[in-house]
């Protein structure tokens, strides 16, 4: 009887040691994995506000096709991780709803930067206000991800 | 097999499990730790005062806010491109580490 006692001890120990740990290690992969993508977002966002400030519609339009990549990338990389709580399932879902809106944000910069390209203001301007439209959303879902990780 | 050596085989087992999640959950901190150290130093390169663990969502919201604004300036304005530092290729290096345009 004492002998089963110790080996039923065992077992929940072994229960108790691993199963918070690996929800902990789960959580924090998705954390790292959407700071890491939105660092390069950022990254990436920086280098077409500076050609765009400095009247450079070619490299926009290029940093721009740079920034959906990565939005793409990012989906795809989130979309590996296995959350392990209900709170992480959620801030998995808003994030990857905010790289497919800055998929959409990119494809917008893209189309702008073509148009003024081309010498169609009229159109240049109204992707680059459906891309800002876009944005804010993206930003919206970004950042609320982010605090339910935090 | 002895009851005896099966406790002591589950004992060991879970001392097992509990440091290689434990390394898992270190690495993970790591990684993170990296990445803001990272974001921090590309901060700086961008002239913004910057706070170690700077939330990384709230800054790639204001990037993105930030660009999307210049987006719009830029194709609102009615002045010239600039031709010539607007090439076509040859232009990338050092835009994501450094600070240049």
């Amino acid at each position: 009887m004492h002998r089963r006692a110790l080996l039923a001890l065992s077992v929940l120990s072994a229960v108790t040691l691993s199963v918070p740990a690996a929800a902990t290690a789960s959580d924090a992969t998705l954390r790292a994995s959407v700071a890491k993508w939105s660092q390069r977002i950022a990254l990436d966002a920086h280098g077409i506000g500076l050609s765009a400030s400095r009247r450079h519609p070619r490299r926009m339009t290029r940093k721009a096709q740079r920034f959906r990549g990565d939005a793409l990338r990012a989906r795809r990389a989130l979309s590996a991780v296995q959350p392990s709580s209900a709170r992480g399932w959620r801030a998995k879902q808003l994030a990857l709803a905010a790289f497919r809106s800055y998929t959409l944000v990119g494809r917008q910069w893209t189309l702008s930067g073509e148009a003024r390209l081309r010498g169609r203001r009229l159109a240049a301007v109204g992707h680059a206000r459906a891309a800002q439209k876009l944005a804010r959303k993206a930003n919206r879902l970004l950042v609320a991800s982010g605090k339910l990780l935090h | 097999m002895n009851l005896r050596k099966l406790i002591v085989i589950l004992a060991v087992l879970a001392l097992v499990a509990a440091a290689g999640v434990a390394a898992a959950v270190a690495g993970s901190t790591g990684s993170a730790a990296a990445i803001t150290t990272t974001a921090t130093a590309t901060t700086a390169c961008t002239g913004e005062e910057g706070e170690q663990g700077e939330d990384e969502e709230e800054n790639a919201a204001t990037e993105v806010e930030n660009a999307a604004a210049q987006v719009i300036q830029e194709a609102l304005r009615e002045q010239a491109d600039d031709q010539s530092g607007d090439d076509d290729q040859g232009d990338e290096q050092g835009e994501d580490e450094g600070c240049d345009d």
